[in-house]
């Protein structure tokens, strides 16, 4: 691993939330190199005086309140009449709605009124989930490098919520674009074990048409060796549906040949 | 004035009006204006991008095309009517800042046209088969390639390239990213002439050849997938870590030269970088080869 990739995971790794074989990576790097070295210090230091700050909550109720609002325009946007450009618009409004809740929140923090911390730190986490999720949900209005980006920038959280996974879920169904497609499914790859996951990755390889993308699911799929995920397989194989190039190589993965 | 001198005058003014019919009728021009995007849509024919510097679109039609029996009688199902006709087999459309560029009937598909771009824009192209659903069962059948296999190049264009094809043989000259290129039959070649930091270049076929010349001394971070093509590098791989089936199974330094992945080798993904790596660049095939070539400074 260079400077890059340590600097971009070193947070996760300060709160362990990186794999061990990164953990392992990242300490083998800070041992040689003195820059990161110090910066792990510095970043050690910070996240020590963060936890010691002490922290307000919100005003009785606007948890709530919040909540019922993602909830108010999580029915909203899931109607049919609304077209993308006003979902997403109803999504900027969300966000400048959130941003404006923490905001406040932290306003009452310097105003030292007795808040309490395990609120605000869940309304952060909220926030940062929130926003992932908006850059999921407006990646139509994007160029397909910028999608491709932002599905890295999505996929580097350590463990990833279920609404992220779901609009990455979404952006695999229906991207117009392969290799935006391919991002997110790689994305996914490591909740594939989630059965509403699993279930609606199935449920895609009767419909996706790409071939390069139907062997990706086909490959995910045998590599599960469950019954339900080689049933799937064995479905396509038979209603005739996977271009003969795609056949070939499901039937060596089904048989174990390159697996 | 002798009557010879008469003849000449006469003669030259005839070819210079010839000329310059011809000229005008071989080409279309649109102002770019505020636009910053060109589309364009489900063009058979060779195919040329390049990059003009001027501040309009200019689309030149090259050769009249010969039309494949299966693709004669098809009807499109798109809707036309609103569109401007040009001159040239081609219908455009503006739309917010996209100017969007279509064949307008069964002929002009086949032709082989070149399009002038104007600095800083953007660039799509894609094939579909939406206006053709007569075509749906040969495409299905694993035939199609045989009937859409034409070049397509970009040279010099600065702005986005976003490229969907079903069987193309794709060449980029002279471009810095980035690229989104999808190819079903076909290879792509890429010259970079240096690479985009912020946004990452994605290029993928199923079972062309995949060639990537990058200068020696780019920074890139860059992924690997094949299924069962060989990867082979000019360029030292540093913090190399191989992947199969999306779990990591190893790391290392992969020497320029050496073989990366071979069909009897479990790993399907590396993520490398060259240099101190940086910009992203994903290279996918599943069994054509892919070689990441050192160009000449």
């Amino acid at each position: 691993m260079n400077c890059k990739i340590i600097n971009d995971i070193l947070l996760d790794y300060i709160d362990g939330s990186l794999s061990d074989f990164k953990s392992e990576e990242v300490k083998k790097h800070i041992k040689v190199c003195e820059e990161c070295s110090l910066k792990l210090k510095q970043f050690q230091q910070i996240n020590h005086e963060l936890q010691n700050i002490e922290t307000i909550t919100a005003p009785l109720g606007m948890s709530q309140e919040f909540a019922k609002y993602i909830a108010e325009e999580k029915s909203n946007s899931s109607r049919s009449i609304i077209s993308p450009a006003s979902k997403n618009t109803v999504w900027r409004v969300a966000a400048s709605v959130l941003l404006f809740v923490i905001g406040s929140v932290f306003g009452m923090n310097i105003q030292n009124l007795n808040m309490d911390t395990s609120k605000v730190s869940e309304l952060e986490k909220k926030l940062e989930t929130v926003k992932q999720q908006i850059a999921l949900i407006t990646l139509q209005e994007h160029s397909a490098s910028e999608k491709i980006k932002v599905i890295h920038s999505t996929s580097q959280n350590s463990v990833m919520k279920k609404e992220l996974i779901f609009a990455l879920l979404e952006v695999f169904q229906s991207d117009n674009n392969v290799n935006v497609r391919l991002a997110a499914l790689d994305a996914l790859r490591p909740y594939f074990y989630d059965s509403q996951v699993k279930t609606s990755l199935i449920q895609s390889l009767l419909e996706q048409e790409d071939p390069y993308v139907q062997i990706g699911l086909i490959q995910l799929l045998a590599s599960m060796k469950s019954y339900e995920s080689n049933q799937a397989i064995q479905e396509v194989l038979q209603n005739g549906k996977l271009r003969p190039e795609v056949a070939v190589i499901a039937r060596q993965l089904i048989e174990k040949r390159i697996l | 004035m002798t009557l010879n001198k008469m003849k000449k005058i006469i003669f030259t003014s005839l070819i210079v009006i010839s000329i310059t019919t011809l000229s005008t009728a071989q080409r279309y021009e649109h102002d770019a204006g505020s636009l910053n995007k060109l589309e364009v849509y489900n063009m058979y024919g060779n195919l040329e991008f390049k990059h003009s510097g001027l501040p309009k679109i200019e689309i030149e039609l090259l050769r009249k095309g010969t039309i494949p029996k299966e693709f004669v009688g098809l009807e499109f199902t798109d809707e036309r009517k609103e569109n401007t006709y040009s001159n040239i087999g081609i219908n455009v459309k503006v739309k917010g800042r996209t100017i969007t560029v279509r064949p307008t009937g069964i002929q002009s598909k086949f032709n082989d046209y070149r399009i002038w771009v104007p600095q800083g824009f953007a660039v799509f192209y894609e094939g579909t088969f939406e206006e053709y659903p007569a075509l749906r069962p040969l495409w299905e059948k694993g035939g199609i390639q045989n009937y859409i296999e034409h070049k397509m190049s970009f040279e010099g264009i600065q702005g986005e390239i976003e490229q969907n094809c079903y069987s193309c043989m794709l060449t980029f000259r002279n471009i810095s990213g980035p690229i989104t290129a999808n190819v079903l039959y076909g290879n792509i070649e890429a010259h970079f002439k240096n690479y985009n930091k912020d946004l990452p270049s994605s290029l993928k076929t199923f079972s062309g050849k995949l060639n990537v010349y990058l200068p020696g001394q780019i920074n890139c971070t860059v992924r690997f997938k094949s299924f069962s093509g060989m990867v082979n590098s000019e360029f030292d791989l540093t913090n190399a870590t191989f992947y199969y089936q999306g779990m990591p199974v190893g790391d290392g330094t992969i020497k320029k030269g050496q073989p990366i992945i071979k069909p009897s080798i479990k790993v399907d993904e590396i993520r490398a970088s060259i240099n101190d790596g940086g910009g992203h660049l994903e290279l996918r095939t599943v069994s054509g080869s892919v070689n990441l070539i050192k160009q000449n400074d």
